[in-house]
C-alpha cells in the first residue's frame, strides 16, 4: 500500500470542489425528494392555468399572439446565450438552469402571480379606492409577489440540488433564470391583452409595439431584480461565505425597490416633473438598476473565483501554467483582459487567450473527477501544452 | 466519491432513519417552503380578497370618468368595481384606455372599455362580433347626449344574455364598448337601468 502525499494546495483544490458543488450531475427526476413532486404538480397547475387563460380568446387573438411568440424568440435566445456567457467560474449544470427557467415561466407566472396579482390589486381597491389603486397599486404588488413567485425557483432548487446550489453567485445565475422566464411569460401576456384591448383590432400593430416597449424595458427589469433578489437571498439564508444576512436583506429590497420604480413609473414621473417625469424616472431606473447589478456582481463573483484558483492552484504547482495564468483564468472578463494586453505581440497574446479558456477546462474537468487525474483531466493538461508549444 | 453496493449507486440512497412517506426527509424543508408559498399567495390571498366586503356605492349624480372627456352615468346604488370617478384626484391624469371601468347591481353586471379605434359603430360591432361570436342579434341605434350614437346588439350565452353597445368618437379616434351581462331572462328586468347607462354616455372637448 503506497501513501500519496498531498499538498496544501492540493488539499485545497478537494476542499474547493467539495465546497462548490462544481461538477456535481445535476438530476431532476428524483421520486424520494419532495421537491420534484412540488415542481410536479407546480408544473401541472402552471399549464392548467396557461390554458385556461389563452384557450378562450386563441383563435380570435392568434395573429397578435404569433406575431410577439415570433418577434420575442430571437430576443429570449439573445439573452439566453447573454446569461450563459455569465454562467462561469463553477459554472452551473444548463440543466438544472432550464428548470429555473420552466418554473419561472410557468407555474411561477400562471399559477401564482397571475392569480395573486388579481387578488391584491381587488384588495388594494376595496382598502384605498379605485383612484389610489389605479396610480399606485402595481408598484406595491408584483414585487411582492412575482419576487416571491420567482424566488420559489431557487428556493426548490436547493432543494433539488443543494451540493450545487452553494453561493450567492449561484443564486444570482438562477434568479436571472427564473426572471427570464417570467419576463417571456409576461410578454406574451401583455401581447395577448394588447391584442384583446384594441377590440382584436389591428393586432400586428399592437403586437410590435409591445415587443418594442417590452424589448427595451426588460434589459433592466425581471431578469435583473431577481438575480439581486435571489444572489440577497442566499445572503439572508447563509448559504454564502461568511455572514451577510444584512447585505442580503439590503440587496432583497433593493429589487424590490427596482421592481416598484418600475411598476409605477408614471405615477412617480407625475410627482417628480409632470409628463416628462416619466422619462426622468425611466432613465434613473435604468442607470440604478444596472449599478445595484453591477455591485451584486462584484460581491458573488469573489466566492466563485477563490473555488476556481483553488481549483487551478496545484498546476502552478507542477508548472503546467504560471500564478499569472492561475489568477486569470480564475479572474473576471476585465482581469483577464488586462493579463492579454499586458502580453506583447498578437500571436502570444492569441495563445495567450487560448491557454486561459484551455484551463477553464481543465478546471471543469478536474472538478468532475473531483480532483483526480482521470484521462480526461490529462487530456485538458495535453491540451494547454499544446497551445502553449503550437 | 460515489460508492456502490451490488451495482446500485449510493447517490439517491436514503438512510432509513431519513425516510418518511417514501421521501427523504432532508428535502422536505424547502419543498414546504415553496408549497407554503404558493399556497399563500394562490390560496390565502384571494380568499381574503373574497371575504372583503365590495363596499363602494355609486351615489346619485356620479359619473364615470373615462378618458378623453368622454364619461358615463352609472346606476345609483349599484357597486363600483373599478373605474374613475368624475372630478377625482388622480395623480396619473385619466387618459382613454386608462381608465376602464365595471360596476354591478342585482347580479347584472356592466363593463365599459376604451380603446383607439379608427371606424364607426357598425364597424366596432363588427369588430366585436369577429372575436366574440356568441354576439349576434338584432341592432338598434342607442341616442345618447350630445349627439352622440351608439349602436347596440344583444347577445346570449350558456345561462347568460346581455348586450354590447358601441360608441365611436372621431375627434380622438377612440371607440367604446359598453358590454352588460345578465343572468338568462334578468336582462328585461333591468332594462330601464341598462338604458339609461347606455343613453348616459356624453363626450367633453378637452382643453
Amino acid at each position: 500500500m503506497t501513501t500519496i502525499e498531498r499538498t496544501g494546495a492540493e488539499q485545497a483544490r478537494s476542499a474547493a470542489i467539495e465546497a462548490s458543488g462544481w461538477g456535481q450531475p445535476f438530476r431532476l427526476i428524483q421520486l424520494r425528494n419532495a421537491g420534484f413532486w412540488v415542481f410536479v404538480v407546480g408544473m401541472l397547475l402552471g399549464v392548467v392555468h396557461l390554458l385556461a387563460f389563452y384557450e378562450p380568446g386563441l383563435s380570435s387573438y392568434a395573429v397578435g399572439l404569433g406575431v410577439g411568440a415570433l418577434a420575442f424568440l430571437p430576443y429570449t435566445i439573445a439573452w439566453l446565450l447573454l446569461l450563459s456567457y455569465h454562467n462561469r467560474y463553477t459554472s452551473l449544470p444548463p440543466k438544472l438552469l432550464l428548470v429555473a427557467f420552466l418554473w419561472g415561466a410557468i407555474p411561477a407566472t400562471y399559477w401564482i402571480a397571475l392569480q395573486v396579482n388579481t387578488a391584491v390589486l381587488s384588495i388594494y381597491g376595496k382598502l384605498f379606492g379605485h383612484a389610489w389603486t389605479r396610480d399606485w397599486a402595481p408598484g406595491f404588488t408584483a414585487p411582492i409577489t412575482e419576487e416571491l413567485a420567482k424566488a420559489t425557483a431557487l428556493i426548490l432548487l436547493i432543494g433539488l440540488a443543494p451540493k450545487l446550489v452553494r453561493s450567492p453567485y449561484d443564486g444570482l445565475m438562477i434568479g436571472a433564470f427564473a426572471g427570464l422566464g417570467l419576463q417571456v411569460s409576461e410578454d406574451l401576456l401583455y401581447v395577448f391583452n394588447a391584442a384583446s384591448n384594441g377590440f382584436g383590432a389591428g393586432q400586428v400593430g399592437a403586437a410590435l409595439q409591445i415587443v418594442a416597449s417590452r424589448a427595451g424595458a426588460g434589459l433592466v427589469q425581471h431578469v435583473l431584480f431577481s438575480a439581486i433578489f435571489c444572489a440577497g437571498l442566499m445572503w439572508l439564508i447563509g448559504r454564502g461565505e461568511g455572514k451577510h444576512r444584512v447585505r442580503g436583506l439590503l440587496l432583497i429590497l433593493g429589487a424590490m425597490a427596482l421592481h416598484n420604480g418600475w411598476d409605477n413609473t408614471a405615477a412617480y414621473g407625475e410627482r417628480l416633473a409632470g409628463t416628462a417625469g416619466f422619462f426622468l424616472v425611466m432613465v434613473i431606473l435604468f442607470v440604478a438598476g444596472l449599478v445595484l447589478l453591477t455591485i451584486t456582481f462584484r460581491l458573488a463573483a469573489p466566492q466563485e473565483q477563490a473555488w476556481l484558483r483553488a481549483i487551478l492552484a496545484p498546476e502552478a504547482e507542477r508548472g503546467l501554467l504560471t500564478e499569472a495564468e492561475v489568477d486569470a483564468a480564475a479572474a473576471g472578463y476585465r482581469k483577464r483582459r488586462a493579463y492579454r494586453k499586458a502580453i506583447h505581440g498578437h500571436r502570444e497574446r492569441k495563445t495567450a487567450k487560448h491557454v486561459l479558456e484551455a484551463a477553464n477546462d481543465l478546471a471543469q474537468e478536474l472538478a468532475r473527477s473531483v480532483g483526480r487525474d482521470t484521462e480526461a483531466v490529462e487530456h485538458a493538461r495535453a491540451e494547454i501544452e499544446r497551445l502553449r508549444n503550437g | 466519491m460515489v460508492h456502490t453496493y451490488g451495482g446500485r449507486h449510493a447517490e439517491g440512497w436514503v438512510p432509513v432513519e431519513q425516510r418518511w412517506l417514501g421521501l427523504d426527509k432532508r428535502t422536505l424543508t424547502p419543498a414546504i417552503v415553496v408549497a407554503v408559498i404558493a399556497i399563500l399567495l394562490t390560496f390565502v390571498v384571494p380568499l381574503i380578497d373574497d371575504a372583503l366586503p365590495q363596499d363602494d356605492a355609486i351615489q346619485a349624480g356620479q359619473r364615470l370618468d373615462l378618458g378623453g372627456g368622454i364619461a358615463v352615468t352609472p346606476p345609483t346604488g349599484w357597486e363600483l368595481e373599478s373605474g374613475i370617478r368624475v372630478g377625482e384626484t388622480t395623480t396619473v391624469p385619466v387618459t382613454p384606455g386608462t381608465a376602464d371601468a365595471s360596476f354591478s347591481g342585482d347580479g347584472v353586471s356592466i363593463s365599459i372599455h376604451v380603446a383607439s379605434f379608427t371606424g364607426d359603430t357598425t364597424a366596432l360591432l363588427d369588430q366585436v362580433e369577429t372575436v366574440d361570436n356568441t354576439v349576434s342579434g338584432r341592432r338598434a341605434t342607442v341616442a345618447a347626449q350630445g349627439g352622440i350614437a351608439g349602436l347596440a346588439e344583444n347577445y346570449t350565452g350558456v345561462g347568460t344574455a346581455g348586450l354590447v353597445a358601441a360608441y365611436t368618437f372621431p375627434q380622438t379616434g377612440t371607440g367604446m364598448t359598453i358590454t352588460v351581462t345578465a343572468p338568462a331572462g334578468q336582462l328585461a328586468a333591468h332594462q330601464k337601468q341598462i338604458d339609461a347607462v347606455l343613453h348616459s354616455v356624453s363626450r367633453q372637448e378637452q382643453p
